[in-house]
Formats: C-alpha cells, sequence, structure tokens
C-alpha cells in the first residue's frame, strides 16, 4: 500500500490569508484608539491568532484535505456574484421594479431557461408581488424610478 | 421551589391556542414541510430570510412560526431520504440507509408513514421534556451574573466550534473569526467606535439579518447554480394514502424504540453544538444494539427508520431549552429563533422565564401543537412531495438570490445591507467549502458583544475572584469537556462504537 502523499495546500490558505487582512485592516483603522478600547479586540486577537498558526500548521501541509476533491464549475458563481452586484449598483438609478426585473430575467437567461415567456412571466409575477407586499404590506420606502407620470 | 404558577401554564396555553397563533403554526408547518423536503435549502437558510418579517411579526409569532416549521422540517427531510436516497437535511442521512431500500422494495407509502408516526411521537415527547424542563432550567439560570454569563457564552462558542467543524482547529478557529468580526462597531463602555472602515452602517458592528442571509442563504447557490435540479435522482416517488396510514400505524408497534430514540434526540439537542446530524447516528446505532434481529437493519427495516425519525423530532424541543433559558442556541436553527427574539427586543438567558413566562409557556405549548398536527399535515404533505420538489434550479437559484438581497433591505432599508448578504455569501461558502464551521462563527458573531460586556461587568464588579463562583466554575469544566469531547468521539468511531456521519 502506497502512503498518501504530502502536498502544499494553497487553498488551504484562502480563509486565514482573509482573516489576516482584516485584522491588519482593523487595527489599521484603530491604531489611535486607546488601548482600554482595545483590550478585549486584543485578547481576542491573541486566540485568533494561535488558532490560525494551529490551523496553517494542519491544514497547510497535510495529507488529508478538508476540501472536496470534486471540481466545481466557476463560471456560473461569478456569473450570479456579477449580476447580483450590478443590480445593486443600478438599484438606486433604475428604481426597484426595473431593476428587480432585469436582474431576475438576466439570470434566468443566462442559467438556461430559454422560454422568453416564462422567463418574462414570473419575473413580472416575483417583482409585482414584492413590490406591492413591500411597500403597500409594509409600508417600506424602495429606491423608485420617477418617470413623471409614475413612480416605478 | 414554586417555579410557575398554574395560571402562568393557563395562560401560555391559552395563548398558544388563539387563533393567530394556530394559524402561524399551521403556516410554519407547511412552509417547514415543503422546505424540509428540498435537499439543500434547509429549514435554516429559509428562516434566516424570513428573519426580516419577524420585525413585523412579533417575539410571540416569529418563534411560534420558526419553531413550527423547524419541527416540520426536520420530519420533511425524511421524505426525499426515502424517496430518492437524497436527505433533506444533515440529520436524515440515517433515514436514508433504511428509507430508500423500503422504496426500492415497493414499500415508499410505508416508509414515509412509519417516518411520519415515529416524527409526531419523537416531536410530541420532546414538547413535553421541554415544557417539563425549560422553566428548572430557567429557575436555575436566574443565579447567573456576568461572570457566569460571560462563561456560559464561552462555553457555547467553545461547543459549538468544538463539535461542528471538519476539525477541531477550524471549528474554533471560526469561532474566535465570529468574535473578532464582533469587535467592529461602537465600543459600550467608553463609546468609541472600532474599525467601522468609513461605513456609518457598521456603527453598530455587522448587521445580524445580512450576515444570516449572506451566509446560510446565499452561499448556497454557488452550489445550486451548478445543479439541474435539487433532486437527481430518477425514480418517480409512487405514494398513496393507504400504504402511508399502514406505516403510520405500523410506527405505532415500535413505542420503546421511539420512547429512547426520542428521548436522545431531546439530551443531544440540549448540547450545544451538537444537532441532530449526531443525534439519529447515536439513536441508530442504540437501536441496532437493543434490536432482536440487528442483522436486518441497513437492509429497510422499520425498527431502524423508526428510531432515526423519532430522534430527528426529538431534537428540536431539546435544542429550544439552552436557547430560551442560557441564550445558547443549539443549532443554526435556535440561532436564527434567538436572533428573532433579539430583533424584537428579546433577550433570550437565564431572566426568560421569569420576565416572559406567559410568552415562554405559549412558545411551549406551540411546540407541542405544532407536533401533534404534524399527523395530519405529513400525511397530505407526503402524498404531494414529489411535485413540488421539482421545480428546475435555473428557476430557482435566481428566486432566492432576489430573496435573500430583498430580505436584506427589508430589515433597515439600505442597500449597504444588500452589499453585505454578496460579501457574507461568498465568505459563508468559502468557509463550508474548505470545512470550518459556519455555526460557530454566526454564534461567535452574536454572543461577542455579551461576552465583552459581561466580562467587562465581572471584572468591573468582583474582579477575577469573580470566576471562582461554583457554576462559573462548574461551566469552565464543562467547556474544557467540550475540548476533549472531540477527541473521545473520534476514537470512539475508530473503534466502532458509534456511528458519524
Amino acid at each position: 500500500m502506497t502512503k498518501p502523499k504530502c502536498r502544499f495546500a494553497c487553498e488551504e490558505a484562502i480563509i486565514p490569508g482573509l482573516s489576516l487582512f482584516f485584522v491588519l485592516s482593523y487595527f489599521w483603522q484603530t491604531r489611535q484608539a486607546d488601548l482600554a478600547v482595545l483590550r478585549w479586540p486584543l485578547g481576542v486577537f491573541a486566540i485568533l491568532g494561535t488558532l490560525w498558526i494551529l490551523v496553517l500548521i494542519f491544514n497547510l501541509m497535510s495529507k488529508n484535505h478538508a476540501t472536496p476533491s470534486t471540481s466545481i464549475t466557476y463560471t456560473k458563481p461569478i456569473l450570479i456574484l456579477f449580476v447580483s452586484v450590478l443590480y445593486l449598483v443600478f438599484l438606486p438609478f433604475l428604481g426597484f421594479v426595473l431593476s428587480t426585473f432585469i436582474y431576475l430575467n438576466v439570470l434566468f437567461l443566462f442559467l438556461g431557461s430559454k422560454s422568453y415567456f416564462i422567463n418574462l412571466f414570473i419575473a413580472s409575477a416575483i417583482t409585482i408581488v414584492l413590490f406591492f407586499g413591500m411597500v403597500v404590506g409594509m409600508g417600506m420606502s424602495l429606491p423608485r424610478l420617477d418617470l413623471g407620470i409614475i413612480l416605478l | 421551589m414554586e417555579i410557575a404558577s398554574l395560571s402562568i401554564i393557563g395562560n401560555g396555553l391559552t395563548t398558544a391556542l388563539q387563533f393567530n397563533h394556530l394559524a402561524w403554526i399551521l403556516v410554519g408547518m407547511l412552509a417547514g414541510l415543503i422546505i424540509g423536503a428540498i435537499p439543500g435549502f434547509n429549514d435554516t437558510n429559509f428562516l434566516a430570510m424570513m428573519l426580516p418579517l419577524t420585525v413585523y411579526l412579533g417575539p410571540l409569532d416569529s418563534v411560534i412560526f420558526m419553531m413550527s416549521c423547524f419541527c416540520a422540517a426536520q420530519a420533511a427531510g425524511s421524505i426525499p431520504a426515502i424517496l430518492l436516497n437524497i436527505p433533506g437535511t444533515p440529520s436524515n442521512a440515517t433515514t436514508c440507509l433504511e428509507g430508500f431500500k423500503m422504496t426500492r422494495r415497493g414499500e415508499a407509502g410505508h416508509a414515509l408513514g412509519l417516518s411520519i408516526g415515529a416524527s409526531t411521537v419523537g416531536g410530541v415527547l420532546s414538547a413535553l421534556i421541554a415544557l417539563v424542563l425549560a422553566p428548572v432550567v430557567g429557575v436555575y439560570a436566574l443565579n447567573f451574573g456576568p461572570a457566569e454569563l460571560f462563561m456560559m457564552a464561552l462555553f457555547g462558542m467553545t461547543a459549538v466550534g468544538s463539535l461542528t467543524g471538519k476539525s477541531l482547529t477550524k471549528g474554533l478557529f471560526s469561532s474566535a473569526l465570529g468574535l473578532f468580526l464582533a469587535c467592529v462597531g461602537t465600543e459600550f463602555n467608553e463609546g468609541y467606535t472600532r474599525a467601522s472602515f468609513g461605513f456609518f452602517e457598521l456603527y453598530e458592528g455587522f448587521p445580524l439579518i445580512p450576515v444570516l442571509l449572506g451566509v446560510f442563504g446565499f452561499s448556497e447557490l454557488f452550489t445550486l447554480v451548478n445543479e439541474k435540479n435539487l433532486f437527481t435522482g430518477e425514480k418517480k416517488p409512487v405514494t398513496n394514502f393507504a400504504s402511508i396510514l399502514g406505516g403510520v400505524k405500523a410506527s405505532m408497534r415500535h413505542k420503546l424504540n421511539m420512547l429512547r430514540s426520542g428521548l436522545i434526540g431531546v439530551l443531544v439537542g440540549l448540547i450545544p453544538g451538537t444537532g441532530a446530524a449526531i443525534a439519529t447516528w447515536v439513536s441508530y446505532g442504540q437501536a441496532r444494539q437493543w434490536s432482536k434481529q440487528p442483522e436486518k437493519f441497513g437492509t429497510g427495516c422499520d425498527e431502524g427508520l423508526v428510531a432515526a425519525d423519532a430522534c430527528n423530532n426529538g431534537v428540536p424541543g431539546g435544542a429550544l431549552i439552552p436557547t430560551v433559558t442560557l441564550g445558547i442556541p443549539g443549532s443554526g436553527t435556535t440561532l436564527v429563533v434567538m436572533a428573532a427574539l433579539m430583533i424584537n427586543g428579546i433577550t433570550p438567558g437565564p431572566s426568560f422565564f421569569s420576565d416572559y413566562a406567559v410568552e415562554a409557556y405559549a412558545i411551549l405549548f406551540a411546540l407541542l401543537f405544532a407536533n401533534l398536527l404534524l399527523l395530519p399535515i405529513g400525511i397530505l404533505i407526503a402524498r404531494a412531495a414529489g411535485n413540488v420538489t421539482a421545480i428546475p434550479n435555473k428557476y430557482l437559484v435566481p428566486i432566492i438570490a432576489l430573496f435573500c438581497l430583498v430580505g436584506a433591505f427589508a430589515w433597515r432599508q439600505m442597500v449597504f445591507d444588500m452589499y453585505l448578504v454578496i460579501l457574507f455569501g461568498v465568505l459563508g461558502a468559502l468557509l463550508n467549502r474548505y470545512g470550518y464551521s459556519v455555526p460557530a462563527f454566526l454564534l461567535a458573531l452574536l454572543l461577542g458583544p455579551l461576552a465583552e460586556q459581561n466580562l467587562h461587568w465581572a471584572l468591573a464588579i468582583g474582579g477575577i475572584e469573580s470566576f471562582q463562583r461554583p457554576i462559573a466554575l462548574v461551566i469552565l469544566v464543562a467547556t474544557i469537556a467540550v475540548l476533549i469531547l472531540p477527541f473521545v468521539l473520534n476514537k470512539m468511531v475508530r473503534r466502532g462504537k458509534i456511528q458519524l456521519p
């Protein structure tokens, strides 16, 4: 029986890397604060730092990685992220109704729904239900598009 | 010691019997049964999406709705497990072992009936135990001061962190990361705003609802988007009322098994960070040990299925006890329930049963009614389940994404919160992918301010001696014990004494 080879798993450094970035940003932001205010974050940092080192030791050069071996496609997840960010960027300008309607239709189309009629029907129904539910039912002030004669 | 007068219990019962509360039990049941039957989209994700609505519902209706949904989802997770060998929730993995074998034999209806019958008995037992035990825990919990509360927060974070990650270090790291993120926002003592990164929206720290929606709901989309359907099985579920009712009747022949399994569910549910997934494997193993025909386990036998599902529905009652009386949620779903209470201005904890006695009993009675209703509604849903679970992901994913984003906006009406959903969605997906513990991360984020404040108060009031009081010391011992527990569990798994998923 062959022994499992020990390999350098750089993907295991993603979460510790992000954590380190956040911790550094945090202490940069609070560099002028009193020590009294930072006592608790420093205590937590001591624990986090110890565990950070342990996570790297046990996972970066490990035989058994927790990472799933199955290959995944990143195209669609990135697409969802990109379209969602675009939706939020345009939401204040286009208003809730129009941007939500476009957002749903674009995602339906990109995810493989070819029937325009079904896409338009579901997108319209959800947009209308959400709009009236939130504006009329919950009295919320959603971002609206002023077209002069109608507020969308 | 008088725990609660009969009039308070009576008021709790009549409150639970009010029309609006009964209606929310029914709505929660229906939602839970549908959500639980959809693999990959569990009750925690759904309830996190519903969290903004709790502001409008109020604390009691919110918790009643959520607990009903929790109970129903636990039971409904067995439906896809039995019909298509896909567990609706992680705790239904044991149901797959027996249920799907029955389906292959053409006994799908019988298996569904067994599952619903056992779930009802396990759930009712758990609700009754919660009714008796929760107020007692609440009375003793009143002795908790700042030192004890700090130790409890520490215990909760350690327990969830050490038991829910892929490894002990990753689980505890998740807790520590959540705790550090909780350090963002205005410091309570000096009023200094720590690291808001220039966003006034972060002055009070990371808002809970967008974080929950991102980590639970949005992160799930990255997996779902690469699959055509939620279901990948080929066999179409075929069930009829006669076979389902026959199964329910057959489940009643396993009374002792159901009682034992329900009790295991409650006991494991009481321990924060364990949850139903571990409980059902323990219960399944116990049923096999006590069985006269252990060789039949794994071939589609009634005993194994009954043990798994009675235990599965025993967990919600057990998990509710530490959530409301100690402020330590035992699972992701009870974490959302706790968040719903906190959003509505109620902090679960030692004084919950004295400050909100009627509401507390109403919640417990509602839990009982929800489990009783599980039988008739479960039978109807099981009959129709096949159609609901066939929605293609190309429609489902955009709708879930939109609901997560809009749900975050609904709470504070800030577009910034919608960006947070995406940010925490990515973080949640990464945490999940690399085996970190999402419940531990969230619990630490939730309990961080509580731990900081109570540590400050404890040191200001009594100094380090505060931590030498008996309850604080006992909790400290328990904290050390849960750190050792993963090693013991690993050893037991290696020796074949228990099976873990």
